[in-house]
């Protein structure tokens, strides 16, 4: 004989059931209220400081593939200029061409020594394609005084720090002393049309930009370049679009050229990525005590109602919906602790990506593709998915006191 | 010689937001030595005359004294202090503390009453418990015991302190008629004994037979006093 | 008289006792909130513990190999020390010296020699930092420079050759008994080139010494850069016992009269690496807020739930003449046994943990390869387990746990006993 089932307001029934004892329940919903909004917050800083990481570095070291020659990655503290790409003209419409591609750009660093106004440093010369570096190194959001350089002219922009050290500002001149590709000596004397401020300390106390011309007639490499920066239509096309070009410019086995994805050039970067795994192992901690905290409370429920259950079951309700029931109330607990936790922790990781966490101080002994400021990245999809932990956890929370609500028989219930 | 007097004592609940009148007018002499049986049914005010002869409560109007004072006007705090000096209680169910053996729960009140010295309450205790009859089971937790054996602890918890007055509200209610009977006789021998005034509420005939005074109420007035000015103690 | 002045209360020992009791009733209960606690403590303590490791050791390097405990600087040298600059140096320096030790607080000085200079393979030219040591004299009381010699040996003096950073010697592709070409620019503005023997390689886990960095003797400094009988700072290590500010305040007085010297001590010398390390503290002491704040809604909420299932009792206790104080410390005591009893508990997982980090060592590489993270410790970190911490965070767990325990307790302890009499 079937009956037809569910006509019990499982979900009205177990709201009502919190109300029984609000101080407890209030208690019980906090637990996973903190759980929850952790993990709303803890999710968009993270998010935000690897965002500011991977951001900051594939923009101003990696891009999302570089392409290098062979060897370079191995000397690349020694900026080796002889070592570089050969025959742009060709190669970049080549890489272009490709569908995931969303900007090609050839950089040239090499090593300088920059006389200012009578005393010279070591610093890092950049040649870029000014014309298409925005939003990629983006030189025209670094200048804090005076303008960017322009093609075919010998102009340079510097940091703002290393100017301060060698003693120069807008409308001096400097003179730049860098090896060649054939590992000779060339100078050249530019004239300093702007300062930059990039928030990165290391780039700040050392940098010199020149458009990419100047570097090439410097370092002697007319159609060549030290490096090209690929970046795709997204960033989670990387791995697979370095691995395809690698394929297509590499054919021999003998590889002259390197291609790697941002991923694999920086063990630092690397790290940061574990920070995710590790924080899954915290997360998963406290969920474990928020899910005891509701295991607990929830057991006392029970064990106060176990006549209730008697009577209840004795009244024909079968043990499957005695058991939905217990359930349902901890997906209430759930539910309320989610949205409460949820509502908590958005307003927290809303808040400071507004204001922002200000750790210049802290960076300035690492150097590390970081801006000094972090910015939680807060989504959606984070508040409503911590929700959603929040609710599943507390409903598997419920599922042991679920079972010893219906492991006596009615009549032994009753007798409790 | 008054152990305890009531005077024009009113007493009123608020259930939700209904005013319920659960004594309304009592007035009782209770006279030292006296083993008084308050009877009526359900609702009639037992229990309040109890509480408020118990310290536990004070009365909306009217004086309740006991000894030589009153409750009126005390903190929670010296009500305590007072309950725990000269008075007495035993529950109808049982209600001793489940995770101290038979022993802790009788020295517990001496405890509560400041005495230091181990050697002195333990001497207390252990001739209480042989007095009630639990000399054998000191080390019992009280799940270990039956229905009656625990009565007698609390019995001996009450008395251990040597109250001027032991407040039972309806001490047999949970016990079969024979063990029922075996506490009353107790309780009456405590009674000829040491002279301790005693005070029960309870539905049962049975129990009412042996007081020596028999109050009845009846929606919180005193319908009947039987038995007279005294207890059997001084009659 | 109403009013005698009779203690309603307890002895501790009996309330002890009967939280004990209490904890054994519910044991189930007992065991998960002890659970939440002693999770808690677990991660906090392992936590704790490596990061004070981490940070611990990267002190000891910062002090071993780089910055003693404090140096003292020509005036001037301090505020360009990123540059290297050769134009504030210290001249007199076995005198200077002969101040220093008789300071109190010090336990031995030696004279450095810092300089950029250019290195070279023959193949690619390299910035590093050259710095020149009293390898006879008096270094080795200070750094703890030969016991990172991984490869060769340490410098013997007044014989040519460098020590080299382990990640530099990688770089240039060359290692012990290989020759290279140091360039270096004289005080007067001269080039000179000499060329030195790697006679070792120095690993000390400090990237600044290790990727960028190479020793030579004194001797040979002083004679490249032209500066005979000169150092750019005398580096000092404090007795084990002295205490840092004292002694830099003592060095300070003691030198005032001299000449214009500078004393840092090393805190202030890595101020940005002491501001990485207050952010990190910052950001982890939040987290592990967190873990405390969800213990603590554990703890009040079972003794709330006790408190509720004891009402009766409570009444009864009352009726006894037990004052509100009193059953307020019952479950105040409960919580705190709770608390003490998951803190056992996780402390015993993380000393076990620690231990055997503490062994076998954390190995860094192995977790994220051979970089740069910002704090110059070794690639194996040794956690710390400190007894007395651990006791005083045992404790600190129960005085927690009491706390937690307050709300409900001070509720049950406002029960009016004919209520809770009544209740069922």
């Amino acid at each position: 004989m079937s009956r037809k089932r569910n006509r019990i307001p499982l979900l009205r029934l177990a709201w009502r059931n919190t109300h029984r004892n609000t101080r407890r329940t209030i208690l019980t919903v906090s637990a996973i209220a903190v759980a929850v909004a952790a993990l709303t917050f803890g999710l968009s800083y993270i998010t935000g400081i690897l965002g500011n990481a991977v951001d900051t570095y594939t923009r101003t070291e990696s891009g999302h593939v570089r392409i290098r020659k062979s060897g370079y990655t191995e000397r690349e503290r020694l900026l080796p200029v002889y070592l570089n790409v050969q025959d742009l003209a060709t190669l970049l419409p080549a890489i272009r061409a490709h569908s995931d591609v969303k900007e090609v750009l050839p950089r040239i660093r090499s090593a300088a020594l920059v006389d200012g106004a009578g005393s010279n440093r070591p610093g890092l010369l950049l040649g870029i394609d000014l014309a298409h570096e925005d939003g990629y190194f983006n030189p025209s959001a670094m200048v804090d005084e005076g303008r960017l350089p322009q093609a075919g002219r010998a102009e340079v922009l510097i940091g703002r720090g290393f100017g301060e050290q060698i003693g120069v500002g807008v409308g001096d001149s400097v003179t730049v002393l860098a090896q060649t590709a054939y590992r000779s000596l060339s100078g050249l004397t530019l004239e300093v049309v702007g300062l930059a401020v990039s928030g990165l300390a290391h780039l700040d106390n050392s940098l010199l930009v020149v458009p990419l011309d100047q570097a090439q007639e410097l370092a002697d490499l007319p159609d060549a370049a030290t490096e090209i920066l690929v970046f795709a239509t997204d960033v989670a096309l990387a791995e697979q679009l370095a691995q395809s070009l690698g394929q297509e410019l590499n054919p021999s086995p003998e590889s002259s050229i390197e291609v790697l994805s941002w991923l694999d050039q920086s063990p630092l970067i690397r790290m940061l990525n574990t920070v995710r795994p590790m924080l899954g192992v915290i997360f998963g901690l406290l969920l474990v005590m928020a899910g005891l905290i509701i295991v607990n409370t929830m057991l006392m429920t029970v064990m106060e109602r176990t006549q209730e259950f008697g009577m209840q079951a004795a009244l024909g309700m079968r043990r499957s919906d005695i058991v939905a029931l217990i359930l349902s109330e901890g997906v209430v607990i759930g539910l309320l602790g989610g949205l409460i936790g949820a509502a908590l922790g958005t307003t927290v990781a809303v808040w400071v990506e507004s204001v922002g966490i200000d750790v210049t101080a802290a960076m300035r002994s690492m150097e590390l593709p970081f801006q000094g400021t972090i910015y939680p990245d807060w989504r959606l999809l984070y508040t409503v998915s911590s929700t959603l932990v929040g609710i599943v956890t507390a409903g598997m929370a419920a599922v042991y006191p679920a079972w010893r609500a219906v492991r006596l028989s009615p009549a032994e219930a009753l007798r409790v | 010689m008054t152990v305890a007097r009531l005077i024009d004592v009113h007493k009123t609940y608020m259930v939700g937001r209904v005013r319920v009148p659960a004594v309304r007018g009592v007035t009782l002499d209770i006279e030292h030595g006296a083993f008084m049986s308050i009877a009526g049914p359900s609702g009639s005010g037992k229990t309040t005359i109890l509480n408020l002869l118990g310290a536990l409560d004070t009365p909306t109007s009217g004086t309740v004294q006991i000894g030589d004072g009153t409750t009126d006007g005390l903190s929670l705090k010296t009500l305590a202090d007072f309950r725990n000096t000269h008075l007495g209680f035993v529950f109808q169910t049982f209600n001793l503390i489940p995770v101290l053996t038979v022993r802790e729960n009788v020295d517990f009140p001496l405890q509560l009453q400041g005495i230091g010295n181990k050697r002195e309450r333990n001497e207390r205790v252990m001739k209480i418990l042989q007095e009630v009859g639990l000399g054998d089971l000191v080390d019992r937790r009280p799940t270990e015991l039956s229905g009656g054996q625990q009565q007698r602890v609390a019995v001996a918890r009450a008395l251990v302190k040597g109250p001027r007055l032991v407040l039972a509200d309806e001490p047999t209610a949970n016990l079969d008629s024979e063990t029922a009977g075996e506490i009353m006789a107790l309780m009456q021998m405590m009674n000829e004994k040491h002279g301790t005034t005693f005070i029960f509420s309870t539905h049962d005939p049975l129990v009412m037979e042996r007081a020596s005074r028999l109050v009845r109420l009846h929606d919180g007035r005193v319908a009947s006093d039987e038995g007279g000015n005294g207890g059997r103690h001084a009659s | 008289m109403l009013a005698e002045s009779i203690p309603g209360r307890l002895r501790p020992l009996t309330i002890l006792q009967l939280g004990w009791r209490n904890l054994r009733r519910n044991r189930r209960r007992t065991w998960i909130t002890a659970t939440t606690v002693a999770l808690a403590v677990l991660l906090v303590q392992v936590a704790v513990s490596l990061l004070i490791g981490i940070e611990q050791q990267s002190f000891d390097n910062l002090i071993n190999y780089q910055t003693a405990h404090a140096k003292l600087y020509a005036e001037g040298y301090f505020a360009n020390r990123d540059e290297l600059p050769l134009d504030y140096t210290l001249t007199g320096l076995d005198e200077l010296q002969a101040t220093i030790r008789g300071v109190r607080g010090v336990a031995a000085t030696t004279p450095r020699l810092s300089f950029s200079a250019q290195v070279s393979n023959g193949v690619d030219l390299y910035a590093c930092i050259g710095v020149g040591i009293q390898v006879t004299g008096s270094d080795h009381d200070v750094f703890r420079i030969p016991q990172a010699v991984v490869d060769g040996e340490y410098l013997k003096s007044g014989e040519d050759g460098l020590l080299m950073g382990t990640g530099l010697a990688e770089l240039f592709g060359v290692d012990t008994g290989d020759w290279v070409t140091v360039l270096t620019k004289t005080q007067a503005g001269a080039y000179e080139a000499l060329d030195l023997p790697i006679v070792g390689l120095v690993g000390t886990g400090n990237p600044l010494i290790d990727r960028n960095s190479f020793l030579v003797p004194l001797e040979i400094a002083q004679y490249m850069l032209g500066l005979e009988g000169a150092a750019t700072e005398l580096a000092i290590r404090f007795s084990p016992t002295a205490r840092d500010d004292e002694t830099i305040a003592e060095i300070t007085r003691a030198v005032q009269d001299l000449r214009q010297l500078d004393v840092k001590g090393w805190r202030e010398m890595e101020e940005d690496f002491m501001a990485l390390v207050r952010v990190k503290r910052t950001g982890q002491g939040v987290f592990l807020l967190i873990f405390i704040v969800l213990a603590v809604v554990g703890i009040t909420n079972t003794i709330l739930m006790a408190s509720f299932e004891r009402t009766r009792e409570i009444g009864m206790m009352m009726a006894m003449g037990l004052r509100g104080s009193g059953i307020r410390e019952l479950f105040l005591t409960e919580g705190a046994l709770t608390g003490l009893l998951g803190g056992a508990l996780g402390s015993l997982v993380a000393v076990a943990i620690t231990a055997y980090f503490a062994t076998v060592g954390l190995d860094l590489t192995a977790m994220y390869g051979d970089m740069d993270i910002g704090y110059p410790v070794k690639d194996t970190i040794y956690p710390a387990v400190n007894i007395a911490v651990l006791v005083a965070s045992w404790l600190l767990t129960g005085v927690l746990a009491a706390l937690a325990s307050f709300y409900p307790a001070a509720r049950a302890s406002r029960h009016i006993p004919v209520e809770a009499l009544r209740h069922v």
